[in-house]
C-alpha cells in the first residue's frame, strides 16, 4: 500500500498566484480531467450503465472469463463484474469524497482558528502532532479496528487521517497571509477579525486548499480500497473496488479477472486525481511544484 | 517528542477503550450478555472496573517497564510477539527503501538533466503512474505474473535470511518491488525537483564557467548537494513504509508485524492491537527523529545554525 505523502503535499503553500497558462494546454491534465469526468459520470449513471444488478447471483455462470455478455467476467457467485465495478465507483469515490470533505471542513476550520489565535494554535498544533505521529495507513487501520468494519468507519478513519494535513496547510497559509500589508491595512481601517478572515484572508488561501484536496482525494481512494481489501472497510455484498479485490484474492489462479479490473479502476481514478493535483499545484502554487 | 508520544499513548488507550460495548463484551460475546456476573468477573480480572485515568497510568507505567501486556489468545507477552516478527518487516522496509533509492535517484537526476525532452516526459509519467498504483493490486499482479504464469517464484513461503539467503531474497523480491514502487516514484520526483533547483544555482554556473565538463558539473557539484533533501525524503518514506507494510505483508502472507496486527484485529486480541500500534507509531517517530539528525549531519549549515 502506498502510504507515502509527498513533502510538497504538506509543504506550506503561499499566497494565491496567477493561474499558469500552461495548465490549460497540458494534454495530460486535460486527459486526466476527461478521465475523471467519465469516472464520475459512470458513478452517477451506474444504474443505467451497468448491464446487471451488482448483487444478482447467477449460479450457472460462476467464474466466467471476460466475454461479450460479461466483458469483465463473473465472480464466484456468478455476479457480473462490470456491473460491480461500475457500482463500485459510487462506493469508493463516494467514501473518498465524503471523508475528504469532512477532513477539509474539520481540519481546515481548526486551521483557520489556529492561524488566528495564539492560544488555540498551541493546543491544536499539539493535538494535530499526535495524529501526524502515526503512519497514515496504520492510523486508519487502528480506527477501523476499533469502530468495526463498514463504510461509515472508512469515512471516519480517512477523515481523521487527513484532517491534520488540512489543518497544517490552512494554518500555514493563514499565518502567511496575516503578515501581509493588506491585512494590516484592513485592520487599520477598523475591520474585525472575522471580517478580515472571511473577506480578505480566506479568498487568498483557497489555492493551496484546492491543491491539497485533489491530492488527498487520491489518497482517500487508496486508503478506502486498502481498508476494504483488508476486510476492514465496506463489507460484501456491497461492491467497493477494494472489496471486489478482497473477494478475488483467494481465486487468483482460477479467476484473475476478478482482481484485475477493480484494481485498474482504482489506478485510473487515483492517477486522474494525481495528475490534476500536480497540474493545479503547478498552476496555483508554482513554488512547491515537484514534477 | 516526549509530549507527542504521551499524546499518542493517550489516543491509542482511548481508541481501544472506545470499542463499542467494551472490550470484554466483544471478547465474550453472548456469554457476557447472558451472564452479568461473568462480565463483572472478567472486567475485574482485566482491571476494567477501575477509573479510566488509573487504568491509563498503570498501562503507561507498564509500557515504560517494557511490559506491553499479554496476548489474550496466546498468553504470550506482546513485546515478545512483536520482536519475533520485526526481522521480517524491518528487512522488507530496508530493502524497499534501498530499491527505491537505487531507482529513484538515477531516474530523477536523468529527468532533470533531460528537462523538457521526451525522456523527461516519459520519466515523469512513469513516476506519476508509480504513485497511483495501489500496492495491494500491484502485488496481486506481480504474483499472478511471476508466480502463477511464469512460475519463476512458485513458493512465496518466507525463510530467514540466515538460514537460506538466496531463498530469502527471492521471496522478498516481489514484496520489495511492491512496497518500494510508490517511494521510488516520490524519490524520482523529489530528485528531479532538487536537481533542477541545484542546476540553476550560481555555484553550478560558476563551475560551468570554469570550463568543467558537464558530467563533472552534474555529478560532482550538483548531485551531491541535491541529494541532501532526497535522502531526507527517503528517510521520511521509511517511516511511511511502516504503514504500507501491513498491506504488503497481507498480500504476500509474510509473517511480519503487519500480519501480527491484522490477525490480532480480526481475533479481537486488543492488547496485541494496542501494543503493536504503539510500537509502530514509536518506531515511526524515532525514524523521523533519526532523519532530522541525519539531515544535520549531511548539511553542515544546519549544524552551525
Amino acid at each position: 500500500m502506498r502510504s507515502s505523502i509527498p513533502v510538497s503535499a504538506v509543504a506550506d503553500s503561499g499566497t494565491a498566484a496567477a493561474p499558469n497558462r500552461s495548465l490549460a494546454r497540458g494534454p495530460l491534465f486535460a486527459g486526466a480531467c476527461v478521465a475523471l469526468l467519465v469516472v464520475v459520470a459512470v458513478g452517477l449513471f451506474a444504474g443505467l450503465l451497468a448491464p446487471f444488478s451488482p448483487t444478482a447471483i447467477d449460479a450457472a455462470h460462476v467464474f466466467q472469463g471476460p466475454s461479450p455478455r460479461h466483458p469483465f467476467g463473473t465472480d464466484r457467485f456468478g455476479r457480473d463484474l462490470l456491473s460491480r465495478v461500475v457500482f463500485g465507483v459510487r462506493v469508493s469515490l463516494g467514501i473518498a469524497s465524503a471523508s475528504i470533505a469532512v477532513a477539509l471542513v474539520v481540519g481546515g476550520g481548526l486551521g483557520l482558528l489556529a492561524g488566528l489565535g495564539r492560544g488555540a494554535d498551541q493546543v491544536l498544533g499539539r493535538v494535530m502532532d499526535v495524529f501526524l505521529a502515526f503512519p497514515p495507513v496504520l492510523l486508519a487501520i487502528g480506527i477501523a479496528a476499533v469502530l468495526g468494519a463498514g463504510g461509515g468507519t472508512a469515512v471516519v478513519a480517512i477523515a481523521v487521517v487527513y484532517a491534520p494535513l488540512f489543518f497544517r496547510v490552512v494554518r500555514a497559509s493563514v499565518l502567511a497571509e496575516s503578515a501581509q500589508a493588506y491585512v494590516e491595512a484592513a485592520r487599520a481601517l477598523g475591520l474585525g477579525r472575522l471580517a478580515i478572515l472571511v473577506s480578505h484572508i480566506l479568498p487568498n488561501v483557497v489555492s493551496p486548499i484546492v491543491v491539497q484536496t485533489a491530492v488527498c482525494l487520491s489518497y482517500g481512494i487508496l486508503i478506502e480500497s486498502a481498508l476494504s481489501y483488508l476486510g476492514l472497510g465496506v463489507q460484501p455484498p456491497t461492491p467497493s473496488w477494494g472489496t471486489i479485490l478482497n473477494e478475488g484474492k483467494e481465486f487468483l489462479a482460477q479467476a484473475p479477472w476478478v482482481s484485475l479490473f477493480p484494481g485498474a479502476a482504482i489506478m485510473l481514478a487515483v492517477l486522474a486525481f494525481n495528475v490534476i493535483g500536480d497540474g493545479l499545484r503547478d498552476a496555483l502554487d508554482p513554488r512547491s511544484a515537484v514534477g | 517528542m516526549a509530549l507527542t508520544l504521551l499524546g499518542v499513548s493517550l489516543l491509542i488507550f482511548a481508541m481501544i477503550r472506545s470499542v463499542p460495548g467494551t472490550v470484554v463484551e466483544q471478547l465474550l460475546g453472548q456469554a457476557a450478555i447472558a451472564s452479568p456476573e461473568v462480565l463483572a468477573a472478567f472486567r475485574r480480572f482485566f482491571g476494567l472496573d477501575r477509573p479510566a485515568h488509573v487504568q491509563y497510568l498503570e498501562w503507561v507505567a507498564s509500557v515504560l517497564r517494557g511490559d506491553f501486556g499479554v496476548s489474550w489468545l496466546s498468553g504470550r507477552p506482546v513485546l515478545a510477539l512483536f520482536l519475533e516478527r520485526v526481522p521480517v518487516s524491518a528487512e522488507l522496509a530496508v530493502l524497499a527503501v534501498a530499491w527505491s533509492l537505487l531507482i529513484g535517484i538515477p531516474l530523477g537526476t536523468a529527468s532533470a538533466v533531460w528537462r523538457g525532452g521526451v525522456r523527461d516526459g516519459a520519466i515523469r509519467v512513469v513516476a506519476t503512474l508509480g504513485l497511483s498504483l495501489p500496492a495491494f493490486w500491484q502485488g496481486t499482479v506481480l504474483i499472478l505474473l511471476f508466480s502463477i504464469y511464469l512460475g519463476w517464484m512458485p513458493s512465496l513461503e518466507w525463510v530467514p535470511f540466515t538460514r537460506h539467503p538466496a531463498a530469502n531474497l527471492l521471496t522478498m523480491a516481489l514484496p520489495t518491488l511492491t512496497l518500494g514502487t510508490a517511494t521510488a516514484a516520490t524519490i524520482t520526483r523529489m530528485a528531479r525537483s532538487t536537481m533542477l533547483d541545484t542546476l540553476g544555482r550560481e555555484y553550478v554556473r560558476t563551475a560551468r564557467a570554469k570550463g568543467l565538463p558537464e558530467r563533472r558539473v552534474t555529478f560532482h557539484h550538483a548531485l551531491r548537494n541535491a541529494l541532501i533533501p532526497v535522502v531526507t525524503v527517503a528517510g521520511v518514506q521509511l517511516g511511511y513504509i511502516v504503514g504500507g507494510i501491513v498491506v504488503v505483508e497481507d498480500v504476500f502472507t509474510l509473517p511480519g508485524v503487519g500480519r501480527l496486527l491484522l490477525d490480532a484485529i480480526f481475533q479481537r486480541d486488543y492488547p496485541v492491537v494496542q501494543g503493536v500500534i504503539l510500537l509502530l507509531a514509536a518506531a515511526f517517530m524515532v525514524l523521523n527523529l533519526v532523519v532530522d539528525l541525519f539531515y544535520a549531519v549531511l548539511d553542515p549549515r544546519l549544524r552551525r545554525g
